[in-house]
Parts: C-alpha cells; sequence; structure tokens
C-alpha cells in the first residue's frame, strides 16, 4: 500500500471522507447522543443524574483506546518502512488520545466526587489509566524536545509501541483485585445495563465520541502533513535561490 | 416516586451549544487548511517552473 | 566463541575500561545514593516516625533511592559514544544492533547492581532498618527488578542521549513505563521484611519476571531503531 497516496495536503484536504462524511457523523452522533444521556435516558437509581456523565466517560475511553490503536499502526509502520506519512498518523493519534486520556481523567473525577466523595482515589483501574495518561504526556514532550532533531520520528515511534503494550495491562487491571476491594465499577461485565435506553446511549456516545475523535485525529494529521510540506517546498525554494 | 425529574434541557442546551462551537472551529480549521493547501501547490509549481528556468540556462 | 560473541565481550570490556578510567564517576553516582538515603532519612525522622515505622516505610524508600540514583546513572551510558559520534562506527563494526544493546546492558546491569547494593548499605547505616535477617534474597529481588530497570532503561538512554535536555527527557519517558515494576518490587519486598520469604507465585512476582522478560526482549528489536539512522 501506498501510503503517501493518503497522507499528504491535497488528498487530507478534498478527500470526502475527512471534510464530508467523518465530520457530518460525528456533528448528527454527538448531538444525538446529547438528546440521548440529558433527555431520553431515565435516573439511575442510586447514583441519579450525575451517572450521565458515564456515557461520556466510557465513551472517551474508548475513543482514547482507538486513537492509540492508531498510533500502535502508525508507529509499526513507520519503523518497518521509514514514511514520514506513517510517522504523522502516530503522532495525530498519540495527540487525539492525549485529550481524551485526559477527558476521561476528568468526567472520573468528576463522577468520583459525587459517588465516592473523593476526587482521587488510588485504586488499579484509575492508577493505571493515569500511567496511561503519563505515557501519552511525556510522547507529546518528548515529540516537542525532538522536533526537527535527527530520529525523532523512530525515537517517538519506539516510545509509541511502548505505550500501546501498557494499554492491556490497562484494561485488565480491572481484574487484579478482588470484587470486594475493587471501587471501580464494571457495568458492562456485570450487566448492569437494564434498561434499553441506557444500551443505546452507551452504544451512540461510544460511536459518537470515536467518530469525534476520528476527525479531530484527521484535523491533527492534515495540519502537521501541511506543516512539513511548507517547510519542505521552503527549503527547496532556498537552496534553488541559492544555487 | 421520582423527586428528580429524568429530562436535563438546560444541561443538554448548554453542552448543545458547546459541542456546536467545538464542530464550527473544526470545521472552519478544515477550510482554512483547504486553503493552505491551494497556496502550497502554487508554491510548489512556481518552485518547480523556478527549477526549470534555472536548468535551462 | 562465534564472531558476535567476540564483539559483545569486546564491548563488554570497553565499557568497563571506560567507567574504570572514570572512578569518580562511580564515586559521584554512590555518593548520590547515599545522601538521598540520608536525606530521606532525615524527612522521615522529623516526622516523628519510631523504628517500627521506618522499617514500614523501607521498601518504598529503597525502592525510591534506587529509581532516582539509577535514572542519573544511564543518563551518562551513551554519553561516551555521543560525544566521540562513535555509536555509528560502533554498529557498522558488529554484526546485529542487537549485539551492541546486549554488551550495553550488561555493564549498565553491572554499574546498576553495584548502586543497589551501595543504596541498600546506605540504608542499613543511615535508615537503621535491619535488613541483615534477610540479606541474600533482598539482594536477589534487586537484582530480578534491575533486569527490567536496566533493559527500558538503556533502550530510552539511548534516546535521550541526543537531546540538550536528556536529564529531564529520561525520568519522564521511563518514570510512566516503570511504575508497574516498581509498584511489584515495592510489594515483594514489603513482603519479604514482614514474613521473611515471599511467593514465587504471588501476582507481583510474576508481573516482575513477566516485566523484565518482556522489557529485555522489546528493548533488544527496538534498539536498532533508535541506535541507527
Amino acid at each position: 500500500m501506498q501510503i503517501r497516496k493518503f497522507v499528504n495536503s491535497e488528498f487530507l484536504t478534498s478527500s470526502i471522507w475527512g471534510t464530508r462524511i467523518i465530520p457530518a457523523a460525528a456533528a448528527c452522533l454527538v448531538m444525538a447522543a446529547l438528546v440521548i444521556v440529558f433527555l431520553v435516558v431515565p435516573n439511575e437509581r442510586v447514583m441519579g443524574a450525575v451517572q450521565r456523565i458515564f456515557y461520556f466517560h466510557v465513551g472517551s475511553a474508548m475513543a482514547c483506546y482507538a486513537m492509540i490503536v492508531l498510533l500502535l499502526i502508525g508507529s509499526s509502520f513507520y519503523l518497518a518502512t521509514r514514511e514520514n506519512a506513517w510517522d504523522a498518523i502516530a503522532e495525530a493519534g498519540a495527540f487525539v488520545a492525549f485529550v481524551f486520556a485526559s477527558i476521561v481523567l476528568l468526567t472520573g473525577s468528576i463522577w468520583g466526587h459525587s459517588a465516592w466523595n473523593t476526587w482521587w482515589r488510588w485504586e488499579p483501574r484509575l492508577v493505571s489509566f493515569l500511567i496511561l495518561w503519563l505515557l501519552l504526556f511525556s510522547y507529546v514532550l518528548l515529540r516537542q524536545f525532538s522536533s526537527g532533531a535527527e530520529r525523532a520520528g523512530a525515537f517517538a515511534a519506539v516510545l509509541g509501541i511502548l505505550i500501546a503494550l501498557n494499554v492491556p495491562v490497562v484494561i485488565f487491571s480491572i481484574k487484579l483485585l478482588s470484587h470486594a476491594e475493587q471501587l471501580h465499577p464494571e457495568v458492562v461485565a456485570q450487566r448492569g445495563l437494564r434498561d434499553w435506553r441506557f444500551i443505546l446511549g452507551l452504544v451512540v456516545s461510544n460511536v459518537a465520541l470515536i467518530a469525534a475523535a476520528l476527525w479531530l485525529w484527521w484535523l491533527r494529521l492534515t495540519g502537521s502533513v501541511i506543516e512539513h510540506s511548507i517547510r519542505l517546498s521552503g527549503l527547496k525554494a532556498h537552496s534553488l535561490a541559492r544555487s | 416516586m421520582e423527586s428528580t425529574p429524568d429530562t436535563y434541557w438546560d444541561l443538554f442546551a448548554a453542552y448543545s451549544v458547546l459541542w456546536l462551537v467545538i464542530v464550527v472551529a473544526c470545521w472552519r480549521l478544515m477550510s482554512r487548511y483547504r486553503s493552505l493547501a491551494e497556496r502550497l501547490r502554487l508554491l510548489e509549481e512556481r518552485v518547480e517552473r523556478g527549477a526549470d528556468d534555472l536548468s535551462h540556462t | 566463541m562465534s564472531a558476535e560473541g567476540r564483539i559483545f565481550s569486546a564491548l563488554v570490556a570497553k565499557d568497563l575500561k571506560t567507567i574504570w578510567r572514570r572512578p569518580t564517576q562511580i564515586a559521584a553516582t554512590i555518593g548520590f545514593a547515599v545522601l538521598s538515603v540520608i536525606v530521606a532519612s532525615f524527612a522521615f525522622r522529623q516526622i516523628g516516625y519510631t523504628q517500627a515505622d521506618l522499617l514500614a516505610v523501607t521498601p518504598g524508600i529503597i525502592w525510591l533511592v534506587f529509581l532516582f540514583t539509577g535514572v542519573v546513572a544511564l543518563n551518562y551510558s551513551f554519553l561516551p559514544e555521543y560525544e566521540d559520534r562513535a555509536l555509528e562506527g560502533v554498529l557498522r563494526a558488529s554484526g546485529s544492533p542487537a549485539t551492541v544493546y546486549l554488551a550495553k546492558w550488561t555493564t549498565n546491569y553491572l554499574f546498576i547492581a553495584v548502586v543497589l547494593l551501595a543504596v541498600l548499605g546506605a540504608h542499613g547505616l543511615f535508615f537503621g532498618a535491619d535488613l541483615s535477617a534477610s540479606l541474600a534474597l533482598m539482594i536477589t529481588i534487586a537484582l530480578i527488578t534491575a533486569i527490567g530497570f536496566v533493559a527500558l532503561g538503556t533502550l530510552l538512554a539511548a534516546v535521550a542521549v541526543v537531546h540538550r535536555e536528556r536529564e529531564l527527557i529520561l525520568p519522564l519517558v521511563l518514570f510512566p513505563l516503570l511504575i508497574p515494576l516498581l509498584a511489584g518490587a515495592v510489594f515483594v519486598t514489603r513482603e519479604l521484611l514482614s514474613h521473611g520469604s515471599i511467593d514465587l507465585s504471588g501476582f507481583w512476582f510474576v508481573l516482575i519476571c513477566v516485566f523484565d522478560i518482556v522489557s529485555l526482549a522489546v528493548s533488544t528489536v527496538l534498539f536498532e531503531h533508535v541506535a541507527a539512522s
């Protein structure tokens, strides 16, 4: 596959996927999710209204994992082929994953504040997600530090693969403690969604936030590709003017 | 039995407005990228032509 | 001995000689470890901790000090090669980057093992925690944990060394990755200090071993990409 055919400024700014389909889908689906979450879903018996944040919390986590999949794909293919396009794919994925991981921590804290009466608990799922957030943070920082440096893409790709390897640890960390000690709810695995409207809300908000993440990813990718090409043609023009 | 309402029009309105602002911002960013890509194409053409002219002289 | 084996031992000998010829570096690193233990000791004594309390925080202090000292030591591991632009030549001379990585890992591991012993010794001296009863097991656990630490540390030191902010980058990238290992090491050490033995099939000990194997294997594969341009 010739990835450069797709990752260039012309394709990214004219493709119907990035300019019409994904944006429209994300816009409509998030609106639909807002309607379902705030107007359709009944109040949860124990938690009440705060439980509604759960849809955005879980959806953001799913979007974050989806972006880390892109990070893993981009990093691996970059190391294999050394095509800058793959590096740009990975970088955009990590950046959007960082944004959504931050949303997960934020919404989780708000939920925890009302459910556990504390913003933060040292509990496996929370800690492992915090580690994931820290790793994404260091990835973004490394990119800042090494921008323009020799082999910057390879360094970032190595870190990207190490981050992706950490994701299963985060997902399975929830099995680490017995149910008695476990505080983070396991809603889906314990069939906690009795009303069909809960399930509808969860599915729609997951799909909606993944679509929104894809859109942001596309925008970030386009931005970095354009920046890269501008620098390249500037260099070319400069060397021409000197010769 | 229900002490709290099941619909939250105020929250819905607030988050809808927030989301629409984000959508408009992203949309405008894409349009800006498109014009940048167009200008980049023109620039690259000029560089190509310049290179051709130089090689002919 | 195969060609790779000869290159491996030559590289290890070269690195050990480099360390040996700069005794101030070893002395300064050990000094840093001892100093960290002393500072920690002051911090906890001023809270009013009794001897029993100090023993309770011992596992945390040991691994915290080890983490900070280790990252300082690893920061220097690729500096000579980087400054002399020698890594390219070394990579070209040897058959595979994996050999270069494993040689570097070996020297770093030996160096870190010395640092670890210094941390444990300083801890016994200045923290007042009596580790003598389970010292052999303690050292074994420390050496097992150091495998994974040095594996990721060596890989990421090669990444960090080309940057101007290398002292910042290495811990920033390394510490989040090491948190599972650190958690396991602290838990196992606590188990050892309170029971005098460890559960070899317990979750945390298995986690340490899996972490060691995975990080050493993955780093050996990935080193090629950070070292060769």
